[in-house]
């Protein structure tokens, strides 16, 4: 695998240096990507936003347009010159209109379509001013015609009421003054009655009659009255010209009924001033009435100024208004059409920028899954590679540690060569430690084995000294035998040996130089207990040394940690091992001395003993000249044998010695299967740093 | 960007604006009840300063004006000012109506005092119940002011058409004189009917039921075509002996003389509307003898009202000579003052009816004392008569007929 990856060197300097680089690599291409989809998104926005914004406007203008025919309909509707100028000339909603109007055509200008529409609505807008215009004139007229028509007939049927009110004065007045004689006439008849003062019975019918007729005339043939009459037919005319509706029925009313009235007025009139030219009371009333019938003439049919003359201008005005209206009317139709068109086609331009906006969108999507995507790849590949390069071969070094660590060390390891610079020195100085540790523990490793087979040797040597202690017991245990059979002939002899009280003496005297003679022997017995003791102490040596030989193999294992200045310290560690393994050599060869030693008073023991045997040669002689005598020595025998078991005595004494010698040896023995026990943990501890590949 | 910006501003610039005008108006709104008048309280009249009725407009204006001058006076540099503001009507009820909406939508003004007629009150009462303004001390005997119970709005000084006619009829009759002999000459409208029915009730009252066997001649206001009337007065089987007048002084004038020329022992009686003065003078010759009802005392009686009238006058309009029709002004303007004094907190249209109608009984200086509550609307029932003796107003007793 790791052949596949072996580009040329790495260090994790520059492999962070590439990671950084391919991730800002990324980050600028997936800025770039995103910044120019997000300029097309945002002008597409824009452009969607300015198609918005004069759907708005467009919607402004209907508002606009609304409310413009709210304030025509208003306009028409005014009955008052003040309500007409709070109206205003110009329409400042036409203002409004206008301006807006300049503001989508600055914001499409480049839209023909929709500047198209913009000229069309300029123009119903520039139009709609004009007849605007034309209609406040015509509304004015209606106004002014309206209200001087008004004022013409108010003061008419004021004066036509005031006439008919004095007409009805000079009937009243032409009535209370013919009545008068009539009443004076009535009273006097009363008073007649009263006096008794009486007409004749025919008279009195007859002036009853004549006043009668006198009341008649006056009421009905009143010139006063039928001026009344007049002015109530001028009155009823003024209502009909009022009322009229075309200018055929005005011309109708003013050239027949009117000028024909006004006619038999003025002659009727005339002839009351004629029959009243004297009259106190009804003169001035007459005088009146014909200034006021000229300014009612004057105000009913007049060429200007008057009812007729009004209300016929009211309805030219109001026809003309109509006119206009309708003209208007139609206007905003054409308005109200061209603003459709136009908020079609602003729609339309919302729609294709809507979707170029998507468009942008998606494509400023794709574009960024792709780099995201690409990353993804890079920055996976990348982190393999580190995988491979940086975090395998740390395993390695750890799990080669770990290895060392474990007990089962084997120095025989070594790691493969790495892509990565930092992690390629790592394990270089790592196999140049375990090498160097390799170096050291297989030289702590030969010199334990040496050591291991010296302390064999002083083992075995031990076990033939042992042997031999068990012979020398052995030896003893038959002397003890033959003392018995000594002491059973001295029995034997005692009766007969009566008299051999010399020899018996002299057998005494054997006897005691015997005794001295073991003592020596136990003496040196003694001895040998010594080199068994030092011995010992050779052995607590060897232990030390092998205690320090550990301390020595800890030492190189933190040596190997070190590992930086490699070598040198393992180069020290391994002299000092192998000193170590000298004096263990040496301590060796003194046990190996002692031990000779040993050996050679064990022999002189030997020899005193075969003297002793000597010595006791000489005293079984020396019983046997006196065995004669030996009846007369029974006492002295009996002294001789009681002298033999004292020897026993002390030769159990020279056994248990030996006994205990022997338990020295065991001892000596045990101590050097000790030291071989040690040495032989050494060697297994050193074994286990595996020097060679074989093993 | 200045694009939006633009479409922006023109959006929203105009809301905005209204949205100010809105809350200024509410705000306005808001402070309508908590109004509070100023230092100086103004009240409205119209009346008639123009026309055949001017004589009576113009007096009423001068006796409350005298009579806010004296209350100025004695409230020193501190309190409240009186003052009065006077729309010209005409005496008629077209002008009339308007002038009582300008009135009452204006905030600063309390109450309309002393409007003259009975047409135009026709008109001006409906607009004062409508716009809660109270319409005090009006120059009018007529029963649309005097409806039972009384409206809100509506506060006299005077006694009624009524009361003067049948005040009439009692001291006809108590004179010795017959029903029948009684004719009537009435304006053709609400006045004339006020007092006529007035004077009918008080002849059903006295036994006499069959009121259309007399003599009623009528004329048309403002204008002086009496002949008709006159001929029925004259014409009359029965001679009347006494001529109830319900009119305005120039129609009035104007049928006495033409009645006089032929009958000239019959009593003319007018109403206290008919303006005293203005009759005097219009009939010249034939004023003599002629009685005029009054619902004020004689302004030169010893009464305290008419001495503070004198005084007032004498103070505040030299040129002005005492009158019925100014002390009637002058009258009204006391019945006000004695609610505005009688106004607890906050001085405003509402304080001021519920202060008069608190005032119960009360003192003018007319001798009876004067009620006012919430059933009682009118200040004064007391009819005085006078008659023109030797070219002045005299008191005078019924029995002296």
């Amino acid at each position: 695998m790791n052949r596949y990856f072996s580009l040329p060197q790495f260090s994790i300097k520059n492999l962070i240096a590439l990671m950084v680089g391919i991730s800002m690599t990324g980050i600028g291409v997936l800025y770039l990507v995103a910044s120019s989809g997000n300029e097309k998104i945002i002008s597409s926005q824009y452009e969607g936003s300015n198609a918005l914004i004069t759907e708005s406007s467009v919607k402004q203008l209907y508002q606009y347009m609304t409310e413009n025919i709210v304030r025509i309909h208003t306009l028409s509707q005014a009955d008052s010159v003040d309500s007409l100028e709070k109206l205003g000339t110009r329409s400042a909603l036409n203002e409004q209109l206008d301006s807006n109007v300049q503001i989508i055509r600055e914001a499409a200008s480049e839209n023909a379509a929709i500047v198209i529409q913009l000229d069309k609505i300029s123009g119903f807008s520039s139009e709609f001013v004009a007849r605007e215009k034309k209609l406040l004139e015509a509304v004015r007229s209606v106004i002014d015609a309206r209200n001087g028509k008004e004022a013409a007939a108010e003061e008419a049927y004021a004066l036509g009421r005031k006439g008919q009110q004095l007409a009805t004065k000079i009937q009243g007045v032409t009535a209370f003054e013919s009545g008068k004689s009539k009443r004076k006439l009535k009273r006097l008849l009363k008073k007649s009655k009263a006096l008794t003062w009486e007409f004749t019975l025919g008279e009195l019918p007859l002036y009853n009659s004549v006043l009668e007729e006198l009341s008649r005339k006056s009421a009905n043939k009143s010139s006063g009255m039928q001026m009344s009459h007049v002015f109530s037919d001028l009155l009823l005319m003024l209502a009909e010209v009022q009322s009229a509706t075309t200018h055929d029925e005005l011309i109708n009313l003013k050239e027949n009924k009117a000028n024909q009235l006004l006619t038999s007025s003025t002659k009727l009139l005339s002839s009351i001033e004629g029959e009243f030219a004297g009259h106190k009371k009804i003169n001035p009333i007459v005088v009146e009435l014909q200034a006021l019938f000229t300014r009612f003439s004057e105000l009913l049919s007049g060429s200007e100024g008057s009812v007729i003359q009004l209300r016929a201008k009211m309805l030219d005005s109001i026809h003309e208004e109509q006119i206009i209206a309708k003209q208007v009317e139609d206007l905003t139709g054409n308005m109200r059409s061209a603003l459709n068109d136009l908020s079609l086609i602003n729609q339309e331009i919302a729609q294709t920028t809507s979707h170029s906006a998507n468009t942008a969108i998606q494509q400023s999507q794709f574009w960024i899954n792709l780099v995201i995507l690409v990353s993804m790849v890079t920055v996976t590949g990348l982190g393999f590679l580190i995988f491979q390069w940086i975090s395998k071969p740390l395993a390695r070094v750890v799990s080669a540690m770990k290895v060392i660590n474990s007990g089962k060390a084997d120095l025989t390891q070594r790691l493969p060569n790495a892509s990565i610079h930092e992690i390629k020195v790592l394990s270089e100085s790592f196999n140049g430690f375990v090498e160097t540790l390799k170096e050291t523990m297989s030289s702590v490793q030969s010199n334990a084995s040496e050591l291991g087979d010296l302390t064999q040797q002083l083992t075995s040597e031990n076990h033939s000294l042992a042997q031999r202690t068990e012979q020398q017991s052995v030896s003893l245990q038959s002397t003890s035998e033959l003392l018995e059979a000594v002491s059973e002939k001295v029995v034997l002899t005692q009766s007969a040996a009566g008299n051999a009280l010399e020899s018996s003496l002299k057998a005494d005297e054997y006897a005691k130089q015997g005794k001295q003679r073991l003592d020596e022997t136990v003496i040196a017995m003694g001895d040998i207990e010594e080199s068994s003791k030092k011995i010992l102490e050779v052995n607590t040596l060897i232990d030390s040394i092998a205690f320090e030989i550990n301390l020595l193999a800890l030492n190189a294992a933190v040596e190997a940690a070190r590992a930086g200045e490699q070598g040198t310290g393992f180069a020290v560690v391994a002299s000092e091992v192998r000193n170590l393994a000298g004096r263990s050599a040496a301590s060796a060869n003194e046990i190996k001395g002692l031990i000779d030693e040993t050996v050679g008073r064990i022999r002189k023991g030997s020899e005193h003993l075969s003297r002793t045997d000597e010595s006791i040669q000489h005293i079984l002689s020396a019983v046997g000249d006196i065995d004669s005598k030996v009846e007369h020595i029974k006492d002295v025998t009996e002294q001789q044998r009681q002298g033999i078991h004292n020897i026993n005595h002390a030769m159990e004494e020279v056994s248990s010695a030996t006994q205990k010698n022997v338990t020295l040896v065991e001892l000596t023995a045990e101590a050097s299967a000790n030291i071989d026990s040690g040495t032989a943990s050494i060697r297994e501890k050193v074994s286990n740093f595996k020097t060679s590949a074989a093993a | 960007m200045s694009l939006v910006n633009t479409i922006q501003k023109s959006i929203f610039s105009r809301p905005a604006s209204k949205l100010f005008t809105l809350s200024l108006g509410i705000a306005s709104l808001l402070s309508l009840p908590t109004l509070v008048y100023s230092s100086e309280i103004t009240l409205g009249m119209s009346t008639a300063l123009s026309g055949p009725a001017q004589a009576l407009g113009k007096g009423v204006k001068l006796g409350v004006e005298v009579a806010f001058k004296e209350f100025n006076a004695e409230s020193g540099n501190s309190g409240k000012k009186l003052s009065l503001k006077a729309l010209d009507d005409g005496y008629e009820p077209k002008r009339a109506a308007p002038n009582m909406h300008r009135l009452a939508e204006n905030k600063d003004i309390l109450a309309v005092i002393g409007n003259v007629g009975t047409p135009t009150a026709i008109v001006s009462v409906p607009v004062a119940n409508k716009e809660k303004i109270p319409l005090l001390g009006a120059f009018t005997g007529a029963g649309v002011l005097r409806k039972s119970p009384p409206d809100r709005y509506i506060f006299n000084y005077r006694a009624s058409y009524a009361e003067e006619t049948a005040s009439m009829i009692d001291g006809i009759l108590d004179s010795g004189i017959k029903p029948e002999e009684i004719a009537f000459f009435t304006q053709n409208d609400g006045y004339g009917d006020a007092g006529f029915s007035g004077a009918s009730k008080a002849l059903k009252n006295r036994g006499f039921d069959n009121i259309d066997s007399l003599i009623h001649g009528r004329y048309e206001r403002n204008t002086t075509n009496v002949e008709a009337a006159a001929e029925l007065i004259l014409d009359s089987d029965i001679e009347p002996r006494a001529v109830i007048m319900v009119g305005a002084y120039a129609p009035c004038a104007e049928l006495i003389k033409l009645v006089k020329e032929e009958l000239p022992d019959v009593n003319f009686i007018n109403v206290s509307f008919v303006g005293s003065r203005a009759l005097k003078t219009a009939l010249s010759d034939y004023a003599e003898g002629v009685i005029v009802t009054q619902v004020v005392p004689h302004f030169n009686s010893n009464l305290p009202a008419a001495k503070s009238y004198r005084v007032a006058l004498e103070k505040y309009s030299k040129k002005n000579e005492p009158g019925f029709v100014s002390f009637e002004g002058y009258l009204a303007a006391q019945t006000f003052i004695s609610g505005i004094k009688k106004v607890g907190g906050t001085l405003s249209r509402e304080s001021l009816i519920d202060a008069l109608e608190s005032l119960k009984s009360f003192d003018l200086g007319v001798g009876p004392k004067a009620i006012y509550n919430a059933d009682e609307h009118q200040a004064s029932h007391q009819v005085w008569p006078t008659i023109i003796k030797n070219g002045e107003f005299q008191p005078f007793q019924w029995s002296e007929l």
